[in-house]
């Protein structure tokens, strides 16, 4: 039983430099944008504004929504500028 | 006199066999050959008593903020949901193909399939154990050690995050876990 014990600690000690981290920015996904509609559209008294994860939605929705806002009228302004 | 000519015959045998066998190419090293359970037991119990012992000064600051919810579990989905998983996913290739098998961190504990030997229910004991675990990785398991790309910060918004994840339904994930495009995660 120690004869496999004891190689198994071994080994794992001695082979244990060859497992590589992986790099962030290899990971790291595209980004995708938070899909905030349907929470959106929930009733505002329903949601937990106590409870960290619903406030966490909110700023991130409330973000997304102003991104949108502004991407929509750099939009506008740049066809503007266009037919001009 | 003769009893520690015996005793050291022996130590030398046993010495002699442990280096043969480690140049024997005997031992089994595919993730998909399994451990005998003495030997899994031997590896988690170094495992935890070694992770114990070296978190057991680290402290934990307060993890209520909402914000860490974002930053970390933007990082989590990044860095860990491909081998811990995340709501609605069950397995991934990762998952199923490492071994030990990574713990589904999306799952409650009570749900885990591994053990929690020391600290189960010291909250500030796994919060330890989880930060140290995210920073220094573990050998020869696949976990890398992310504190070599990330400050302590971020790791305890990792850690934040992971608290949350079993409570969460795919829709909460998918937000929290948007980087969106204004946010790129290289400026933490």
């Amino acid at each position: 039983m120690l004869i496999r014990i004891v190689p198994t600690l071994a080994l794992a000690l001695l082979f244990s430099t060859t497992t590589s981290a992986h790099s962030p920015d290899k990971v790291r996904k595209q980004a995708k944008k938070p899909q905030c509609e349907a929470f959106l559209k929930k009733p505002k008294e329903e949601m937990d504004a106590s409870d960290p994860v619903t406030r966490a939605m909110m700023k991130k929705c409330e973000v997304e929504q102003q991104d949108q806002t502004e991407s929509k009228g750099n939009a506008a302004s740049e066809n503007d500028e266009h037919h001009h | 006199m003769k009893a520690i000519k015996i005793t050291l015959g022996l130590i030398l045998l046993l010495i002699a066999t442990g280096v043969g066998f480690l140049y024997s190419g005997l031992y089994p090293m595919g993730a998909d050959d399994r451990h005998w359970g003495v030997s899994y037991w031997a590896l988690e119990t170094l495992r935890e008593r070694s992770i114990k012992r070296a978190s057991e000064n680290i402290s934990v600051p307060d993890l209520g903020d909402s914000d860490l919810l974002l930053s970390g579990g933007a990082d989590y989905n990044d860095m860990c949901a491909g081998c811990h998983l995340q709501p609605g996913v069950s397995s991934t290739d990762l998952s199923l193909g490492l071994y030990p098998a990574p713990p589904d961190l999306a799952a409650s504990a009570d749900k885990h399939d591994h053990a929690h030997p020391f600290g189960e229910h010291d909250r500030d004991a796994a919060l330890r154990r989880q930060f140290w675990i995210i920073k220094h990785g573990i050998k020869a398991s696949g976990m890398p050690a992310w504190g070599e790309t990330h400050t302590d910060e971020r790791i305890w918004a990792m850690v934040a995050f992971i608290q949350k994840l079993p409570e969460l339904n795919e829709m909460q994930y998918q937000i929290l876990t948007a980087r969106g495009e204004s946010d790129q995660g290289g400026h933490h």
